[in-house]
């Protein structure tokens, strides 16, 4: 199951939940008789108590999880990349200006990197914001790091399957922003 | 027939006043007619039934969020007025100004984005506005900051109003209940005070962080050479842009607040001291939470990222305590009668909830790495806009028509099942689209997400199902809008 | 790919030759080289022999180069770097500070003299020496992407001042130029060789105005006025929430 699919039953189990807890304000609405006043006031704190408790887990359970590589390690392969609208140009020798992006470019919007490698990607932009993403060869989103003119962001992965992993751009920069793309070939 | 709305003996100028927030409203409803039916558009272009040219595609983008985000903060504004109004007086001259700013720069917007083919975002994310790639002229830039800074202005007149409206019968310490939260006295200050005075200082200071950006971009775009940085402008962006729309929110919420005990057959709500905690409490976090926007910045302070979740996590949970809590059991057994704007307010409430849930989620930074900027961002914002706050307005403009117009409301039945099935349906392809990573803000779908071109097909299905309902609902409204007016 | 392999081995190749010919790219540039393999060299200090590839497997380096002859900006550079790593600190901790000479007179005396001449006295966890065998000197320089350049009129190398930070497995990892030593991306060295992530930084920008937060050397960092920025609207907001009732109040009591 994707990552997506299990946030997404999370949701669904909330929805369920709070379906569940009007629908029972809704049927009680016409049949029963108003709560005490201090019912709702122990139910509120039980509440308050319950969603404390779950706010700490979630927090517990997935703050220290945060894709933020913290301990440094030396990547296999390091790949520049630059946005600049429309297209990424992906690199192993740095892309610092518009010349180098064009030599880049003249390449192909790729690159190509080995199974298993720790791969750095060095995400910056020339002139918008632009949103570097990777998506599996069964199209899934599986790693993301905000190309930002003025910074350099270093987004650490490890393509554990070969195939085409596509890169798409995920924020908006323009008139064709669908557009702009890359590829990363994993072998 | 509970009438928090009509007043048994109205002046001339609370008549007045009435009149304005009737005007206000049907403007609103106006729009969001217009603004919605271009979303539509859209979401036809996503499932290949219609096929704009990218450039309109993302200059109808650009009106469709800023349209909204507009809208219902303006619909969200009057409808506080209309409730303080009954406690405070709030002038009638600044809601005039509002009111015509607002429109000056509604035409601001409609020229830089129809005629200039202004394509931005409703954030205009720095630097995007200058660079348009040739697809907008400079000028249309211009215009769109012009909008801005008369939006901003106009509002911020307005928001100062109300809050001097307040300052003028209550001290601070009483309109923020700091009595009942500290030293659990009874406190006669009702909760939409308390409410109002909370969105009215954030929206305030979201407001000034306007003023900041649009001062930086003045300051660039004047070619003084000073060129900016492009992390202290996203922040400042969404520093902005969500204080904004978490308060439209909170408009909304202070509606519930006023009507929904009446609704339900109940007296008025006591600012208790959970309420007042609460309210304490969200004034804090609303200004926290918008960090979660730039988790995918690697170059944002680490600490700012999980400042980001704590405040996302922590500020859903005062709202569940109060606020829904306070809608349920003020639901369960009241036996009133289930009219369109009791159910509107009631399904707010729940679309609160649900659209709430769905930010948290996203608002893990763990999970936002997979969902940040897919689908999943618009199925959220959209469930707390169409299903939330969208529903609470459109509850309190049915109410208003139908008390000053003195007549009964209809049943509900068939307006809340068309709204609430055609809304969720149409929401669900936006989830569905996230957890299928398909990138939001498309005008196309490439091959590797082109399942977003069916769901955006089951999505316009649903739309049809939403807008039959709001037609339904518009009759209603419009049936009674004269004479609603005349007696107003 | 092959023909791209063979541009990119050009474009090193050219680019390295024109760092020679001083033409083109004074300063190395790290793109080229980051988590390449450093060649192994024998150091020789007054206190003997030892491989480089022993001293990184210890703890991370920071390797300089300097010769004692010269009468330019080695000197103050040594000084200044020796100054902003005593601010940042963990010398011998978490990093060893190896500076080479690339001059062939030099020996392990003159630059343990060098030495005592810019530190008063022995620091531990910096080392001061030359390579054992000259011909690693073009050896080494090649491969961390230094250069010198005999000046014969001036009797001086004409040569750039860098900082290269070398991980414990011997790849490198980051190149600083420049004659300033610039604290802030020092510390952030630093910071990596500790084993901490970095995982981002500021591309270098004169014209862009209020960053939010500066490296200042004594203090570390600091909020700029871009983070003021960020604040003022809260502060004024508030500010204002108090003056508004705080005079409403007084007007019309009750």
């Amino acid at each position: 199951m994707t990552p997506q699919m299990q946030a997404f039953l999370v949701w669904l189990l909330w929805v369920a939940v709070i379906g569940i807890v009007f629908g029972i304000a809704v049927r009680g609405s016409s049949s029963s008789s108003p709560p005490a006043p201090e019912r709702v006031d122990r139910m509120r704190l039980l509440m308050l108590l319950v969603l404390l408790v779950l706010a700490g887990f979630g927090l517990g359970l997935t703050l220290p999880r945060a894709p933020y590589p913290t301990a440094a390690e030396v990547p296999d392969r390091v790949v520049f990349v630059m946005g600049k609208q429309f297209a990424f140009a992906l690199s192993e020798d740095p892309i610092t200006n518009e010349e180098e992006y064009e030599e880049a470019i003249a390449y192909g919007s790729g690159v190509e990197v080995r199974r298993g490698e720790l791969i750095e990607f060095r995400v910056s932009s020339l002139d918008v914001n632009h949103g570097f993403s990777l998506y599996s060869p069964d199209h899934r989103l599986i790693a993301q790091v905000q190309a930002m003119p003025g910074y350099v962001n270093r987004l650490r992965t490890r393509f554990s399957e070969p195939g085409d992993y596509s890169i798409l751009c995920l924020e908006y920069c323009g008139n064709s922003h669908h557009a702009m793309r890359g590829v990363v070939s994993v072998r | 027939m509970d009438a928090f709305l009509r007043l048994e003996n109205p002046t001339e100028a609370q008549r007045a006043y009435r009149r304005w927030t009737l005007l206000w409203l049907t403007t609103a409803f106006v729009l969001f007619a217009v603004v919605g039916l271009l979303g539509l558009l859209m979401r036809l272009n996503q499932a290949r039934w219609l096929s704009l040219p990218p450039e309109l595609f993302y200059a109808i983008l650009t009106l469709h969020g800023l349209g909204m985000v507009g809208t219902w903060f303006v619909a969200g504004m009057a409808v506080l007025g209309q409730i303080l109004q009954r406690y405070v007086n709030p002038s009638l001259r600044a809601s005039q100004i509002a009111y015509f700013g607002t429109l000056i720069a509604v035409l601001l917007l409609l020229t830089a984005t129809l005629i200039g083919r202004l394509g931005v975002g409703w954030y205009f994310l720095y630097p995007l506005p200058f660079y348009p790639s040739g697809v907008w002229p400079l000028w249309a830039s211009w215009v769109f900051l012009a909008f801005l800074t008369i939006a901003g202005l106009s509002w911020t007149i307005w928001v100062v109003d109300y809050l001097r409206a307040i300052a003028s019968r209550y001290r601070l310490s009483e309109a923020l209940a700091w009595p009942v939260l500290f030293r659990g006295r009874e406190l006669d200050v009702p909760p939409v005070i308390l409410i109002a005075t909370v969105s009215l200082v954030a929206g305030l200071i979201g407001l000034l962080a306007a003023v900041v950006l649009l001062v930086l971009y003045y300051l660039e775009g004047l070619g003084t050479g000073l060129r900016n940085d492009a992390l202290l402008m996203k922040n400042l962006t969404f520093f902005f842009g969500h204080v904004l729309v978490n308060i439209t929110m909170y408009l909304g919420v202070a509606g519930v607040y006023a009507l929904y005990p009446g609704l339900s057959g109940k007296p008025p709500l006591k600012t208790k001291r959970y309420v007042a905690a609460a309210w304490n409490v969200a004034l804090l976090l609303v200004l926290l939470a918008y960090f979660h926007h730039l988790y995918m910045d690697f170059a944002q302070p680490l600490w700012f990222q999980r400042l980001g979740q704590i405040a996302s996590y922590l500020s859903s949970i005062p709202a569940a305590v109060v606020t829904i809590v306070t809608v349920l059991a003020l639901t369960y057994g009241a036996r009133g009668a289930w009219t369109p704007s009791r159910l509107f307010l009631f399904l707010g409430t729940m679309g609160w909830a649900i659209g709430g849930m769905a930010a948290v989620i996203d608002s893990t930074i763990l999970v936002n790495f997979r969902f940040h900027n897919t689908l999943w961002v618009p199925g959220h914002f959209h469930t707390y806009f169409l299903m939330g706050v969208v529903l609470m307005l459109l509850g309190f403009g049915f109410r208003f028509v139908h008390e000053l117009s003195g007549h009964e409301e209809p049943p509900a039945r068939s307006l809340g099942w068309l709204v609430a099935l055609g809304g969720y349906g149409f929401l669900a392809m936006f989830f569905y689209g996230g957890v299928l990573s398909v990138p939001r803000r498309y005008a196309a779908y490439p091959d590797e997400v082109a399942s977003g071109a069916t769901l955006a097909q089951l999505a316009t299905v649903f739309v049809l199902l939403l807008l039959t309902g709001l037609i339904i609902y518009a009759w209603h409204y419009v049936r009674l809008l004269r004479q609603a007016w005349s007696s107003g | 790919m092959a023909l791209r392999a063979a541009f990119a081995a050009g474009l090193v190749f050219g680019l390295a030759t024109g760092g020679y010919a001083g033409q083109e790219w004074v300063l190395p540039r790290e793109e080229y080289y980051l988590y390449r393999p450093v060649p192994d060299v024998l150091v020789e200090t007054v206190a003997g022999r030892r491989w480089l590839s022993s001293l990184w497997q210890e703890r991370p380096l920071l390797i300089t180069f300097a010769y004692t002859r010269c009468g330019g900006i080695c000197r103050p550079f040594l000084g200044r770097l020796h100054k902003a790593l005593e601010a940042i600190g963990g010398a011998g901790k978490a990093y060893t500070v190896v500076v080479l000479s690339m001059d062939p007179l030099d020996s392990p005396r003159s630059m343990y003299q060098l030495g005592q001449q810019i530190q008063r006295a022995h620091r531990p966890g910096w080392i001061w020496g030359i390579l054992a065998r000259e011909a690693d000197i073009p050896r080494l320089l090649r491969g961390v992407g230094y250069w010198t350049r005999w000046d014969s009129t001036l009797q001086q190398y004409d040569h750039p001042s860098a900082v290269i930070a070398v991980s414990g497995n011997g790849r490198l990892v980051r190149i600083l130029v420049g004659n300033e030593v610039r604290s802030g991306p020092l510390a952030d060295v630093v910071r990596e060789l500790r084993g901490l992530w970095v995982r981002a930084y500021p591309l270098p920008d004169s014209t862009v105005a209020f960053r939010c937060f500066q490296y200042d050397p004594d203090q570390g960092w600091r909020p700029d006025w871009g983070l003021m920025l960020l604040l003022l609207p809260g502060l004024l907001g508030l500010g204002f929430m108090f003056w508004l009732f705080g005079h409403r109040s007084r007007q019309s009591p009750g």
